[in-house]
């Protein structure tokens, strides 16, 4: 009876849309979810399809709109990093680090959860994912970084423009804003490698630094 | 005179009131808790009708020393039991509407409104209180403060330098140009310029003072007199303690939460005379909530209405207020009711030991308890 109730569907669906596509709840997409749930009989597999294939989601507007959480940070660099190819007693390190950025799994601070949004990053916070980060990206031991220095690379990265462009897209098409870009462009020109790899390796542990690597 | 510094200890989960300041001559107290109850072993008298738990050693001897100012019976209009809007309300001074606001970063930017120091506000631990947080109002927040910093990972100074001065150019405020929010360009230029005062810090400090390792309150206090005795202008330090959700188990976390907490302090205490801020430092002690009057077997559930407690040579110690009547007459709902207003205690510590015209940070003018020599 409960679940079948339009106050259940709404606050179901308000909740799912917080949790995987914005932090600005969007009404009308909201009740369009809502209606999902109360026609399939409260159905989560419909709602969340319709939610991933609606245009809404791919849109501009939800863009790196949402604010990593420590675990969408620490697991996110870990599969672009390809760090392990089966978990091992290394792996709970893993946990440490989104407990450093201020989220112990299994064990938020009250029973109220967590504080999301941009309330995850605070200095002391926004210091270590930017250490964990740079740390992980620069670590040439892992499968994942050889594969991105291969990628770089294997292209025309003649300019600083193509040079930041081409590992802006092999970490995965990420976007940031003109004026950064300028700088890490500025960055590269200043300073002297000793040859095209370090290079690369600055420049992917600067743009993991940025304020625009924290959104999603 | 010197300023005073305010340092702030959270009891987060809802302190159990009736447990820390203990009314053992009431019978009412007993009948209510039969399970849960302090009897005379686990209680220190410290007048004919009241007595705190045997834990708490060194706020017996504060108060002997007439350093220890108790609120009895301290809250907020309309008492909420939920963690969530209680811990909100204390933190950001707002009863009634909801607020993201912290009224400790009201204050800050009101002790520093050119932004000049991003170390006015530390807090100690991971994640910031609400209370901290303000836009434009940068705090730092440190886990460890051996390791605070940004690139430590990175071999080479020469290297470090460089990096760091890119990134210090991205976090500026004018490259706003896409990114959603300014908070964050905020935050990172506070991280970056308090990283580099803060880690200077544990250099400058030695003590003979030993804080227990294992005792996680002690670790955050001992981190605050690294800093204060540095002085670098940080007028607020921030730290928690918990959990005091003391649902199940009651008698034996609770004690041990307070028993650290108290050899915690004695460390700090002994710790800020010998770097001489004993005289500038206040220390304020406050939990969103008490917990109910009646026990349920093996723990207490959510209150409201509790006890704050504001420490220092400069406080003038003693009992404030009433202890609450537990007359079921007098209960609010199986509660104790307040008798002292949240804010009295705030628009206190803000005139009297931050030196900050209360009204700004309240909108309201609440009149002031009369705490401080």
């Amino acid at each position: 009876m409960v679940a079948m109730h339009k106050a259940t569907a709404d606050f179901i669906c308000k909740r799912l849309y917080l949790y995987f596509v914005s932090e600005e709840v969007n009404e009308k997409e909201v009740k369009k979810l809502s209606n999902v749930y109360m026609n399939s009989e409260g159905e989560i597999k419909k709602v969340l399809e319709s939610m991933f294939k609606s245009k809404h989601f791919k849109s501009e507007a939800i863009r790196f709109k949402k604010v990593k959480s420590p675990s969408d940070l620490v697991f996110g660099i870990t599969r672009l990093v390809d760090k392990y190819d089966i978990p091992n007693l290394d792996s709970a390190e893993l946990a440490v680090n989104t407990l450093l950025m201020g989220q112990f799994l299994l064990n938020p601070p009250s029973v109220e959860g967590w504080h999301e949004g941009e309330e995850w990053i605070d200095s002391g916070s926004l210091i270590e994912r930017i250490n964990y980060a740079s740390g992980e990206i620069s670590n040439t031991s892992s499968n994942g970084v050889k594969k991105i220095i291969e990628i770089v690379l294997e292209k025309n990265i003649a300019s600083p423009d193509e040079m930041l462009n081409n590992c802006l897209e092999a970490l995965g098409y990420i976007e940031i804003t003109e004026s950064t870009k300028k700088i890490i462009g500025d960055h590269i020109n200043k300073n002297k490698f000793n040859n095209e790899e370090e290079k690369i390796l600055d420049v992917l542990k600067l743009i993991v630094s940025t304020p625009d690597f924290q959104y999603c | 005179m010197n300023k005073k510094n305010l340092v702030v200890i959270q009891l987060s989960g809802g302190n159990d009131y009736l447990n820390t300041v203990v009314p053992y001559q009431s019978g009412l107290y007993y009948d209510y808790r039969p399970n849960m109850g302090l009897k005379d072993d686990s209680i220190i008298t410290i007048d004919e009708k009241i007595a705190f738990n045997s834990n708490m050693g060194v706020f017996k001897e504060n108060f002997d020393n007439n350093n220890l100012a108790v609120m009895m019976g301290i809250g907020y209009p309309e008492p909420n039991r939920s963690h969530f809007r209680s811990m909100d309300i204390w933190h950001t001074a707002e009863p009634f509407e909801s607020s993201s606001i912290g009224w400790l970063g009201k204050t800050v930017q009101n002790l520093d409104p050119e932004n000049n120091n991003p170390i006015t506000a530390v807090n100690f631990g991971k994640g910031l209180p609400r209370a901290l947080a303000c836009p434009g109002v940068s705090v730092a927040s440190v886990g460890a403060l051996e390791s605070y910093g940004l690139f430590t990972g990175v071999s080479g100074s020469k290297n470090r330098d460089i990096l760091l001065d890119t990134v210090d150019r991205i976090y500026q405020p004018m490259n706003l140009d896409g990114i959603p929010s300014l908070r964050l360009l905020e935050t990172g230029r506070g991280a970056l310029d308090g990283a580099d005062l803060l880690s200077e810090a544990p250099m400058t400090y030695s003590s003979n003072i030993e804080y227990p390792e294992d005792n996680p309150i002690a670790q955050s206090l001992k981190g605050i007199a690294q800093v204060a005795s540095a002085r670098l202008g940080t007028r607020i330090f921030y730290a928690q303690h918990g959990s005091f959700d003391t649902h199940t188990d009651e008698l034996k976390n609770h004690s041990l939460l307070w028993n650290q907490l108290s050899v915690a302090v004695d460390c700090f205490q002994k710790d800020l005379k010998e770097q001489n801020l004993d005289e500038e430092t206040v220390i304020w002690i406050f939990s969103e909530f008490g917990r109910r009057i009646a026990d349920n077997g093996t723990g207490t559930d959510h209150g409201s209405g509790g006890v704050a407690f504001l420490l220092g040579n400069s406080v003038k110690g003693g009992l404030y207020g009433e202890y609450p009547n537990l007359d079921p007459s007098a209960q609010l709902e199986g509660d104790i009711h307040y008798n002292t207003d949240f804010r009295n205690l705030y628009s206190t510590i803000l005139e009297d030991v931050l030196d900050v015209d209360s009204e700004t940070i309240l909108n309201e003018k609440f009149s002031k308890l009369n705490l401080l020599k």
